[in-house]
């Protein structure tokens, strides 16, 4: 097994052990990036030279009989709105490549680096995170993985298609609307979408504060919990794996989260049902009006935030955001209150489930892998636009903040990912019915490429 | 509403708000527009009770 092949935890052990070094670890990924990179398009910053001398304290560390951390020598990427020490936090646009280099790491980068892992650089992501499918006007498209004619997802698309080729272990993304689940469903890894509010935000450029979400991707079950433990202090998924899972009580989404899917995508979450010993179907009421709410709310609360911006220099922001920044600014304030209504309602309706269901199962997409620059697909046998469209089944959830894990479910074709979702609070559950999955060959997130 | 109810509506609301719409973006903002009314409308049409409250909870 090549090292870029090796998960956290692998390496980890065997560098905290002093049986491999972080250095070696990271030439090899640096290897893969330089071989890689030019036709995925993950990267829009390497910080190589900062990444020598972390692994070389790791490895210095070591040799001086010391620990260095549970995610000792793990080279790791994040998201470009994530704040690095000298690099001005892209969100991937143009207008902020002017914006100052922040004087420190975000949060997330800082629990990284002090857990011993490996800063690779920041990556590709849809403009201000306004996305699904990572065609960056300004940096290009990140191409999947699994095949380069296809998007890799988004927005945090650069994270996902870099950790399903191999170029990092673990990376961080943001996920508003579906900008993790989507991106690992469509690459075919591990994403985690904590619950809203649990692990912090600082140290990134916000989209919509109603629903932004900080999470990791990973090719393990056991790989995300140990990056979400490392993330937030009050919660402990790692140790938990496989015990949890086993009593829970797991149900399907019918109604919005079925209708339109391929045939393939409701397959895997039949076999992610069948694997769980989940039977029931439950539905989630009044789904496409909490979509639309999520819909609404985003373009209003990332429109405001543009707000100066988009008077000043419209036209530096990509084509695909800047009419949805404008149009979202402007909408009547009636809109953003009942859809903030109802999404207290919704909420309701939500964890009304819960009380019957631990785990609920939904498609991450309504289809496999869509090619760059397509522009729609069929949805019940009818053509809407893709962009618009894609994060169908993940809108309502992060609506609501409720954490989920997306997993790769085993596919001959393109990757298929299923959200599994759970309660607030209940990321443990979640991340153990994946370990759950994989243990049972129900799942596949070899590295690719 | 109407396509020119939409269009009139935005300019009154670009005006009132102080973010102009440039001549060049102006038929991409309205449809954007137009696919967030129809989105708005699903919300609006879809009765709350009155203890429905917009305010987050805050919970020690």
């Amino acid at each position: 097994m090549e090292f870029f092949e090796l998960s956290a935890v692998e390496i980890a052990t065997r560098v905290r052990a002093g049986k491999l070094s972080a250095s070696q670890v990271l030439a090899a990924h640096i290897r893969r990036i330089e071989a890689l990179d030019p036709v995925l398009n993950c990267f829009t910053s390497k910080t190589f030279e900062r990444a020598r001398a972390e692994a070389a304290w790791v490895d210095a560390t070591v040799q001086a009989g010391g620990d260095p951390g549970p995610l000792a020598g793990v080279p790791f990427a994040v998201k470009n709105l994530f704040d690095i020490v000298g690099l001005p936090t892209l969100a991937g646009s143009k207008i902020r490549r002017e914006a100052a280099p922040p004087k420190q790491d975000s949060p997330h980068v800082q629990r990284l680096n002090e857990a011993g892992a490996v800063l690779l650089g920041a990556l590709n992501m849809d403009e201000f995170a306004y996305g699904f499918v990572t065609e960056n006007a300004h940096d290009g498209p990140t191409r999947n993985p699994h095949d380069t004619t296809r998007i890799a997802g988004g927005s945090s698309g650069g994270s996902a298609a870099s950790v399903a080729a191999g170029l990092c272990v673990l990376a961080l993304g943001s996920d508003t609307n579906g900008s993790i689940r989507l991106p690992a469903g469509l690459t075919g890894i591990y994403g985690l979408k904590p619950s809203y509010g649990r692990v912090t935000r600082a140290g990134t450029f916000p989209f919509v504060d109603s629903f932004d979400h900080i999470g990791p991707f990973a090719r393990s079950a056991a790989d995300l919990a140990l990056a979400y433990d490392v993330l937030q202090d009050e919660d402990e998924a790692s140790p938990v794996l496989g015990e949890a899972a086993d009593a829970a009580r797991v149900a399907v989404l019918d109604d919005w989260f079925q209708h339109g899917a391929s045939a393939e995508m409701l397959e895997a979450v039949r076999i992610v049902a069948d694997a769980l010993g989940g039977t029931d179907s439950v539905t989630l009421p009044e789904a496409k009006r909490a979509r639309a709410a999520a819909f609404c709310i985003s373009a209003f609360e990332g429109g405001q935030l543009h707000k100066p911006n988009l008077i000043a220099r419209p036209q530096d922001y990509d084509p695909a955001t800047l009419p949805r920044l404008i149009a979202g600014a402007l909408q009547p304030a009636e809109t953003i209150y009942q859809a903030q209504r109802f999404r207290a309602w919704f909420r309701e309706q939500a964890l009304k489930l819960f009380e019957r269901h631990d785990l609920l199962l939904a498609p991450a997409t309504p289809i496999t892998a869509p090619l760059i620059g397509q522009p729609s697909f069929e949805l019940a046998g009818e053509q809407v636009p893709l962009r618009a469209n894609i994060g169908l089944y993940t809108q309502p959830i992060s609506f609501i903040g409720l954490p989920v894990v997306c997993v790769p479910v085993a596919s001959a074709k393109l990757p298929r990912g299923v959200q599994i979702i759970a309660a607030p609070g209940r990321e443990a559950l979640a991340l153990a019915a994946a370990a759950r999955l994989e243990a049972a060959c129900v799942l596949a997130a070899a590295v690719v490429g | 509403m109407s396509a020119p109810d939409e269009a009139a509506y935005l300019a009154a609301a670009s005006k009132l708000l102080g973010l102009p719409i440039r001549p060049e973006h102006q038929e991409a903002v309205q449809t954007a527009f137009a696919v967030l009314c129809a989105q708005a409308a699903l919300i609006r049409d879809f009765p709350l009770p009155a203890q429905t409250e917009a305010a987050p909870r805050f919970t020690p």
